[in-house]
């Protein structure tokens, strides 16, 4: 407890606050997340309403906690998939040397090319927008990110005394890369994998505002953003209200990936 | 006395990095045609300043690495001549001891589980076994078998060699390779070191290739000594003849350098993180 980062606790508590909103909304939402009511469309907060309702009468707060879901289930999913898929191959890579590094470091750096955003956006056309393909997009763009990350701190560790200690015990390539290299290097994995969860959620966010993400009647934070901008003037509650939720969490995924990063790494620490 | 570990005509060079974009690329001959042999029970130190392929040698010598030209007969078997499975279950016969103490220990495993690692290659041992092995290698490096549930970070720097010595024997092997094993040890440590090492040899029949830049240590815990420069070994011989009596004008300059005898320990020592 004591001597932890500040922007552990405040990224923590951005993150928490989030995901448990999200978490709710799996058992209870104030409303149904897709009943529209145009009768009851902008009403101002109240009891029944706790933030008011939209053009179409659906409860904002109901809207916010299932988009928070999504938003999260999408980010979760897209950064596990192409963070293990990158940093097997960033592993594989950094055990081998060679040509097999060359090759998979090249290709990363290709893929790296590409602006992350309009990858996504050339793969939802082609496919289709559909809640599968956002998290397809979202973990292929992630993928070059782990590669470079693991394959770096890889060969860090096969530099190390300890491995070659192994390779005297006569420990196979395999053997090693599980036994010491993946423990060695799960710290700055996992650092990566959170800062990296803030860009999908930007991204999923993106996307969904152009429509390609998740697909009505889903409620998504970038399609109540897209959906509300024309009555930015009128409303401007039903901008700012996912616009700030977004920003919370993807400031709260950055700060507890900094402070992290500061607790892995103790000589950090007073850089904080 | 059996030959535990012969060297001949071993050769090996590293390329360097291109001076020119388009040049060629430079090489650095690390070793060049180097022969010994070494018996059981035998310690034989290598010495020679930083750089002149000591380290190469216990790199090729450990098999982490292939010669150039040479041969390299570990326990009998030219080690880069061997079918891997053959080498796999040949290294139990010949461990190392790394220079530095905080490096050679996974920080992220106990050090019982860093001793038993040797142990993982021989599909008859069992785990109850492994135990019983790793609490006899605790004990004879001067360590209580409570201390393999302990990680690195909870030992003094001597500590860690004593485990790194432990993970050095637990195989029973018959050649111990020990690079610079006490020079980022402070002073008072060192001497307990090596005579963990001597004791431990004479009790385990072990061979021993000694390498270190400090020829007090040298001469003080080996039987025969060769003496490296710029890759080659330019002289060799037994301790007593080699330092009283040098034939080679470099191995006479080494000796005159006051430098050489201790004094760069404290620097080691210093730059212990």
């Amino acid at each position: 407890m004591r001597n932890l980062p500040v922007s552990l606790w405040i990224g923590g508590a951005l993150v928490g606050v989030i995901a448990l909103a999200a978490l709710v909304s799996l058992v209870w939402t104030p409303q149904d997340f897709a009943t529209v009511a145009v009768s009851e469309r902008f009403q101002p907060p109240s009891a029944r309403y706790w933030l008011g309702t939209d053009q179409l009468g659906r409860d904002v707060l109901t809207q916010l906690m299932v988009g928070a879901r999504n938003s999260l289930t999408i980010a979760l999913v897209a950064v596990g998939l192409g963070g293990a898929l990158g940093t097997a191959l960033g592993l594989l890579a950094g055990a081998k040397g060679g040509w097999t590094e060359e090759i998979v470091l090249r290709l990363a750096d290709f893929s790296f090319a590409f602006p992350a955003l309009l990858f996504a956006i050339m793969l939802a056309a082609a496919f289709g927008p559909s809640f599968a393909n956002a998290v397809v997009a979202i973990a292929f763009i992630n993928i070059p990110v782990f590669v470079r990350v693991s394959c770096a701190s890889a060969r860090q560790v096969w530099q190390r005394d300890y491995v070659l200690a192994a390779r005297a015990s006569a420990r196979g390539g395999l053997a090693i890369t599980r036994d010491h290299v993946l423990p060695n290097i799960a710290a700055i994995v996992i650092v990566q994998a959170t800062i990296d969860f803030a860009g999908a959620i930007l991204i999923e966010a993106a996307l969904s505002y152009l429509g390609l993400g998740v697909q009505p009647p889903e409620p998504s934070w970038g399609r109540m953003l897209s959906e509300a901008q024309t009555l930015l003037f009128l409303a401007p509650q039903l901008t700012v209200l996912p616009g700030l939720c977004i920003v919370a969490t993807v400031l709260g995924f950055n700060l507890l990936g900094d402070g992290l990063r500061d607790l892995a790494d103790p000589r950090r620490e007073k850089a904080r | 006395m059996s030959v535990v570990l012969s060297l001949s005509g071993v050769s090996r060079a590293y390329p360097l990095p291109r001076r020119r974009l388009l040049g060629p690329r430079p090489m650095l001959q690390a070793l060049s045609d180097a022969s010994l042999t070494l018996s059981a029970g035998e310690t034989l130190g290598i010495v020679g300043e930083s750089g002149s392929g000591k380290s190469t040698l216990a790199r090729l010598v450990m098999g982490f690495d292939r010669p150039d030209a040479g041969r390299i007969t570990v326990l009998g078997q030219d080690i880069n001549a061997l079918p891997a499975p053959e080498l796999r279950r040949l290294r139990a016969g010949f461990q190392m001891v790394f220079q530095d103490p905080f490096g050679s220990l996974d920080p992220r495993r106990p050090v019982g589980w860093s001793i038993a690692e040797p142990l993982l290659a021989d599909p008859a041992l069992d785990a109850p076994t492994r135990r019983k092995r790793v609490a006899e290698a605790l004990e004879q490096v001067g360590l209580r078998p409570a201390d393999g549930a302990k990680f690195p970070h909870q030992f003094s720097g001597g500590q860690r060699q004593r485990v790194a010595i432990a993970r050095g024997i637990v195989t029973r092997p018959r050649l111990l390779v020990a690079d610079e094993p006490v020079s980022a040890l402070d002073v008072s440590m060192q001497g307990q070191i090596l005579n963990l090492l001597s004791d431990l040899q004479a009790q385990m029949g072990l061979a021993m290739l000694f390498i270190s830049h400090d020829l007090a240590l040298v001469a003080h815990q080996c039987d025969r000594v060769a003496v490296m420069h710029r890759g080659r070994i330019v002289e060799s011989g037994p301790v007593a003849q080699v330092f009283s009596h040098p034939r080679e004008s470099y191995t006479r300059s080494l000796l005159a350098r006051p430098e050489t005898k201790s004094a760069d320990n404290r620097e080691l020592v210093n730059n212990t993180p």
